[in-house]
This record gives C-alpha cells, structure tokens and sequence, in this order.
C-alpha cells in the first residue's frame, strides 16, 4: 500500500488531546516535517476528502465525535484514501488485536518514546 | 211252658248267653284298638268263657320269625321262651310246658283272610282245651266271628299304633325344627297362604314385635316402620306375599344403621304344594362394617400409594427443574427455562414477571405449549406489563410477595386482574381457567412472579399444586438471582476492564505529553546545547510539562477520592454555603472549558441559597455535572440553574446533548459507569458516582431526566439544614460499610 504512496513529508495527526497534539506536532515539526493536525476522525476524513495526502497518518483512537476505530473503517471503504498507511497511537495494548487496528500500517504505544515515533514515521516520510 | 216252648226258651237263652259273650269278647277286642292295651285280657276272657287250659296267639315278629303276641294260661316263663322258626303258624312246634299234656284239643282260627295282602297279619289264635269241650258247636262259630273281630282290631291297632309314631316323629320333627329356629341367628317369618304369620324370636328382636301377632297384615307396619325406608318395605313384603314362586334377595337397612340380607322364598313340599312364604334375615351390619372398613384400608392405601407416586414425580420434577436451572448462568436464558419448566405437565401456559433493581417491574417471558398461541403470548408480552393496581394477579404477587391460588378463575375475576378489555380477551384467548402466582423470592429479594395457569386442558390447582409452584419457585429465584448476580458480576468485571483501560488511557495522556516534552527537549539540546533550543518550544515543553503534571495529580486525587467515598468516609465540613455563589464561580473557572466544547452556558443564579453544607464537596458536584454536560453535550446550550424550592436547595444542570438511555439512567451513578461507549468519551466514568455519594452523604439527591437523543437534564435536591445528624449518619454509614 506505502508504495504507491509518494514519500513526501507530510505527516496528518489524528488527536483529541490538545497538548499530545501540540507536542507531536511541534517535535515532527522541528525534523523537518510539515504536519496537518486535527482532532477527531471526522475532521480528518473531511480534509483528507478535500484533497490533502500525507504520507502516513498518526491516530489515536479514543477520541469523541468520531473515534480511531470509526475512522479506520471509513477510511477502508473510500478507495481514495484508504492506500494512506495510518500508524495508530494507543494506551491500551490490546487494542492492537482487533481486526481494524490490525490492518493498521504501525502501532505506536502510548506513552509515546520520542525515538520509536521519528522510526516510524521515518519509514513512511521523508523530512 | 210247654216242653217245646222250654226248648226254645233254652236255646233262647243260650243264644243270648252266646250273644253275650260275643258281645263281651268283640268289646275286649275293640279295647285292642289302643295298642298300649294288652291282648292277654282278651284271650284270658276268651279262655274263661269258653273254659280253655290255654290260648295263645301268634304272630309273625318283624324279622318274619314266629311270635306270640298274647296268651292266656300260659306262665311268665313259658312266655319268655323263644319259639322256633316254621313255615306256617299252625304247624308250628309251641314250647310252653303249659301244653304238654296229652288229651289236649286245640281250635286253630286264621286271624288273617286267605285274599288278605301279603303284609297283613299271619296271625293265628290257637284254643286249648282239656278233652273235647262241652260247649255248643256254635261256639266255634263264636271264635270264627271273633277271630274276624280280632283281625279288624289288630289292624286298626296297628294303624293307630302307627299313627301314634307318626304323631310322636311329628312331634318330635316340630320340636327340633322350633329349638333350630328358635336358636338361629337368622331372623325367620313365615306367611302361611291364609296370611297366617309366624317368626322365631329373633326376627321379634330385630323388629321388636310382641310374642304373637295374627296375621301378616299386623305384621306389616311394625316391620316396615324399623326400616330405614319403610315404604320400599312394606310395598316389597306386599308383593312378595302374593306370589307363589319369586325368589329373591335384598339388603334392608333399619333405621338404628343395621344391615340385613333378606332373602325371601316360597316354602313347598317335595311334591310342590305351596305352604306359603318365609323370610330369612341375617344381620350383616359387621360384615358390611368389616367390608367398609376394608375398602376405606384399600381405599387409604390407594391413596397412600398415588400419595408416594406423586411424591416421587414432584421431586423427580424439581430434580429435573434444578438440573435445567443449573445448567446455565444466562440471566435471559435462565428466565426463558423459567417459563418453560412447568409446560405442559404443569401449566398450559406460564410467565414470568420480573422487578428490576430500581423497583420497575416487567414482563419478561410468556410462554405458551401450544405453538399456535405464540403470537397470543407474545402480545400478552409486550403490551400488558403486570398490573400492580389490580386487587389480584401478577401485579399484585409483586408487590406483596405473596403467593395466589386460583382454583377457578371465573370471568369477573379475571377481568379484574386484567383491568382492562383489551387484557382480558387475551387471557380468554390464551385460555385462563385456574392459575397459581407464586413469588420469585430469592435471599430476601423479591425478583419477579411466576404464573402457572391452565387453560381449557381441564386441569385445576389446589393446594398441593400450589406448593409445589412455591417449591419450584423457590429453586427458579435461585436461578434467577445466580443468573442475575452473574450479569451483574460480568457487568462490573466489564466496567472494570473498561476503567482500567479508561484509567491507562487517561493516565498515559498526561504521560505522553510529559515524556515527549522532555525527550523533545533532550534531543532538540543534544544536537547544539540548551541555547538551541527554540525559545517557543522550550516554553510549550515546560507549559504542557506543569499542566499534565498537575492532570495527573487531579486523576490521582480523584481515584484517591472515590476509594475514600466507597469506604464510606466522606469528610464534611458544613458551614454556611450559598449555592449560587458556587454556581457561578464553577462557571467562572470553567470557561475555558466551555468555551472548548463550543457551547453556549445559561447561568440562572439569582437570588442566594443558603444551606449548611460542605463548600468544596458542592463545587465538586457543580463542576462534576457541568464537566459532564459540555462533555455529552458539546457544541450545544447548556443551562445552569440554583433555586429554592421550600426547604430544599435546587441545582439543575441541562444539556441537548445525546441523552441518557432508560436503561441506563439509574446506572450512570454507579462506579465506571457512563451512559455511551467509552470509545467516543474519555474520562474515568466516576463523576457522576462522585456526585451520587457527595449528595447522599448531605443528605441529597440527584436524578436525571433524560430523553434519548434529546439531552439530559440533573437535577438535585439538598435539604438546607444540612444532612441529618451526625448519629444517624454515623449509623447510616456503617449500614453502608457493612453492605460494601
């Protein structure tokens, strides 16, 4: 799927909470990246169908209005934007199993280490 | 007198002599008529007169041997000697001394005619004489005439002889029949055809007759008054006196509770001819005792039996219904085993009704074992929930947890149950002639009603049915409550799993938050120093580093908090407090917040309302319910309102957010409990409990109204005088210590 996706260094982050967010976005930032943050699945659905393709997409999942899990399945069915690799960021471990979040590209465990996150991303964007 | 006249005179006068003595003779003779009379005073006359030595007259013995049946002249020794056999009397060799002399004359006269019958008397009258007798010929004419005399005399002595036997035979046979009757147990009448009657003495005892009566008509009303229905009786004797052949048995009851067996039959001769008629009574009031008192043996030992047998089936039954109970914790399925249980052995149909935990009572299964009243049931189901207004029924089992029996449902009764007509044509429809309600009670907890009704199967319940409902009962609330306290136990490790993970989510936010801060901060300084660290992200480092700090100490002092309230230790510091102040410095702090959720807040706070309660305890509430309502309802108004309300202090928090599902409105105030998915909210789901406690602690209340979709409204209610007094809450909190 990552292969027909030209490595760029857009980087969109899924995320309800502010500070998580902010920091993320800001550290991503400082290695170069240019990051799309938005916090909830809906509002990045409505961007992503506007036009914009990161090259991967960092989610979390508990978030209200529309959550990861939610998103994950939108996300499938448009085949649009259903080939962006999404790397999903959660507290809870077992969340990894279930069958969406398996089809996921990356699972990043909260609380995020700083060097696992730039690995990642770097597999999926060039800054 | 001539000689002539001489001659005849003297053969005149020996005629008569003769005459005489023929006359004298023929009257002994007759004497011999009785056969007690001897014969010897005959022939002792016959002797004299005619001057024999000897006459002796012999007969035939029983055996056909000689014998001398009476003799004159003869002496007691020679009469006792034996005589020998012979052929014929006249020839015959006679023994008697008296006779042995020469010169003796004998006369021989046949007692018996030659054309006699062959049994008639062989009798011969022997004459002796000393020398040829100096008598008239005619004498032996004489003898002729009294043989012929004696003959006559003899049989009539014989046939009177006989007929005194007979006499005697008869006497002695009426005797004997009267001492057998007279000493028979059976009562006997007997009605001779010219209604003559006659009874023996106990037939006078069982109808306490008096010695005698005439005729059967006197008989007939004192017999038949004894009877126990003496018209039957009197109209039976009646009948049964006028025909000549009937036999027949009955069984006669007297009025004193005696029992007869009556046969009546006719009473003939050998060759038929009809005496009359006679009736046998025998008391059988003992045996007909003995029988009864064995069919009543039988009769107890039958039941004895079907008593055991059901015994056996009753627990080879509830043998059977606690395996099926047992065999699953499902709360659904378990209801479900409930209702079919009983069917069809026990019920034609059956329901369960159960009373949730918050006091709210619903039909949950109706069961039918009829498929064909499926849909019947189904609309019992889910349109008649259980009637706890009517006077009888499930409803009413509900409320008082007492069993009912109704052996026959007539239509108004069940029309009451039902309350209303729509109700009640089901109930007819599905059939509802007897039924058994009996409560579902299990450690003290009534859970539901459990109905068993039969429908037109002709069955009824009764009392033993109704017990064993109860023991069925009793066995399904088990069930029940296991199946229940098992939901519920999955349900809390649920809400557990669910806060842990909440819990491991809320902590690792602030955590993630701080880690990346101060990683960001190592690896921006590692490339170039401290001094290279941008200025802007060194201040969101640290700015993000004390907020998430402080996030965690609030999540910490809050699962400090709940563990503090759980154990019943809420410290409350009661002072004078103003819930409209709080209200509104809640407000003030929090518009950031509101402001983040996009909603609009309408602060209704006029006038103070002061109570004695804890200041931080009501900001704690006001904040939990506003925190609450921005949360569920982001991005729409919101309305806060403080008000008196007599002696109540009133806080109302409203939302138009998603609402609150019925199900789940008691609910929310438990611990981890939230009324949506926590997928989409973040939060430990303690705040509302924390606001259930805080208030109960006060001596509050909060309860939601809610419509699903349309928002939620809180709303509680605190007494302005505080909580009650420490005593009793101190009471109150133990109670509440103990139950945790």
């Amino acid at each position: 799927m990552s292969t027909e996706i030209t490595p760029c260094g857009r980087v969109m982050l899924v995320e309800d909470d502010a500070d998580i967010r902010a920091m993320v976005g800001m550290l991503l930032e400082l290695e170069g990246y240019q990051v799309v943050s938005t916090s909830n699945g809906g509002d990045a659905l409505k961007i992503l169908r506007d036009g914009e393709r990161p090259c991967v997409i960092l989610l979390d999942l508990m978030m209200p209005v529309m959550n990861g899990w939610q998103f994950l399945a939108e996300q499938a069915q448009d085949p649009a934007i259903a080939p962006i690799p999404v790397v999903v960021m959660s507290g809870d471990g077992r969340g990894r199993e279930k069958p969406a979040v398996a089809r996921a590209a990356g699972f990043l465990k909260k609380p995020i280490d700083l060097q696992t996150l730039l690995n990642t991303v770097q597999r999926f964007a060039r800054a | 007198m001539s000689s002539h006249e001489e001659g005849d005179l003297k053969l005149t006068e020996e005629r008569l002599a003769r005459i005489s003595v023929l006359q004298e003779l023929t009257v002994s003779a007759l004497d011999l008529f009785d056969p007690r009379r001897s014969m010897d005073d005959l022939l002792d006359r016959l002797a004299m007169r005619l001057g024999c030595r000897a006459v002796v007259c012999l007969g035939p013995s029983e055996r056909g041997t000689p014998r001398l049946l009476g003799a004159s002249g003869l002496s007691r020794a020679s009469r006792a000697c034996p005589l020998p056999a012979a052929s014929s009397l006249e020839e015959l060799c006679l023994p008697y001394l008296e006779l042995a002399g020469e010169g003796l004359v004998r006369w021989v006269f046949r007692v018996t005619p030659p054309e006699g019958p062959a049994d008639a008397l062989g009798c011969v009258l022997l004459l002796y004489f000393d020398g040829e007798p100096r008598l008239p010929a005619q004498y032996h004419g004489v003898v002729e005439r009294l043989a012929d005399i004696l003959r006559t005399a003899l049989l009539h002595r014989r046939l009177y002889a006989r007929t005194l036997e007979s006499e005697r035979g008869l006497f002695e046979q009426k005797t004997l029949l009267e001492c057998q009757s007279e000493a028979s147990l059976d009562g006997i009448l007997f009605v001779a055809t010219d209604a003559a009657a006659s009874y023996n003495e106990r037939f006078r005892e069982i109808f306490e007759l008096p010695e005698a009566v005439g005729g059967f008509g006197d008989l007939l009303e004192p017999v038949a008054d004894r009877t126990a229905v003496p018209a039957d009786m009197a109209e039976r004797m009646k009948r049964m006196v006028l025909c000549r052949e009937e036999q027949n048995r009955t069984e006669v009851v007297l009025h004193d509770g005696r029992s007869f067996d009556v046969a009546c039959a006719p009473v003939k001769s050998r060759d038929g001819v009809y005496f009359g008629r006679s009736w046998y009574l025998r008391d059988i009031t003992e045996r007909k005792r003995v029988e009864l008192e064995r069919a009543l043996l039988f009769q107890q030992e039958q039941l004895a039996r079907a008593q055991a047998e059901e015994a056996r089936q009753r627990a080879s039954f509830l043998a059977e219904a606690s395996r099926l109970l047992a065999s699953s914790l499902d709360y659904s399925a378990t209801l479900e085993r409930v209702a079919q249980l009983a069917l069809p052995s026990f019920a034609d149909w059956s329901m369960v009704d159960v009373v949730e935990e918050d006091n709210s009572s619903h039909r949950v299964v109706v069961a039918h074992f009829d498929p064909a009243k499926a849909k019947l049931a189904e609309a019992l189901r889910t349109r008649f929930p259980p009637n706890e207004e009517a006077p009888a029924g499930a409803g009413r089992v509900l409320v008082d947890g007492k069993s009912e029996l109704f052996a026959e449902l007539e239509p108004a009764l069940l029309r009451q149950i039902a309350g209303c007509e729509e109700h009640f044509e089901v109930l007819q429809a599905l059939g509802a002639r007897s039924a058994v309600i009996v409560p579902l009670t299990a450690r003290g907890k009534r859970l539901g009603a459990f109905s068993l009704v039969y429908g037109d199967s002709g069955r009824r319940y009764g009392e033993a049915e109704l017990a064993l409902a109860e023991d069925l009962a009793c066995r399904a609330a088990l069930a029940v409550d296991n199946a229940r306290l098992y939901l519920r136990t999955r349900e809390a490790v649920q809400a557990r799993d669910e806060f842990l993970s909440i819990a491991s989510h809320e902590l690792r936010t602030p955590v993630t938050s701080l880690q990346l801060a101060a990683q960001g901060l190592l690896r921006v300084a590692g490339n170039g120093g401290f001094d290279a660290v941008p200025p802007a992200f060194l201040r969101t480092s640290l700015e993000t580093s004390v907020r998430q700090s402080a996030r965690m100490a609030q999540l910490i002092d809050r699962l400090l908090d709940v563990s503090r309230i759980q154990a019943g230790k809420v410290e409350l510091q009661l002072e004078p407090v103003d819930l409209a102040a709080v209200a509104r410095e809640i407000v003030a702090v929090s518009r950031e917040e509101i402001a983040s959720a996009g909603c609009e807040l309408t602060l209704q706070a006029d006038g103070p309302v002061v109570g004695r309660w804890d200041r931080q305890r009501l900001e704690q509430v006001t904040a939990n319910l506003l925190s609450n309502a921005l949360k569920y309802g982001a991005g729409k108004p919101v309305e806060l309102r403080v008000e008196a309300a007599g002696d109540l202090g009133r806080l109302v928090v409203r939302d138009q957010g998603i609402g609150v599902p019925a199900d789940r409105r008691e609910r929310i105030f438990e611990r981890f409990e939230r009324a949506v998915s926590a997928r989409h909210y973040s939060g430990l789901g303690l705040g509302l409990y924390i606001v259930q406690r805080v208030l109960k602690a006060l001596g509050g209340s909060v309860k939601v109204e809610s419509e699903e979709g349309a928002g939620a409204t809180f709303v509680v209610e605190l007494p302005l005088d505080g909580p009650p007094s420490r005593e009793a809450r101190g009471e109150e909190d133990h109670r509440g210590a103990a139950q945790g």
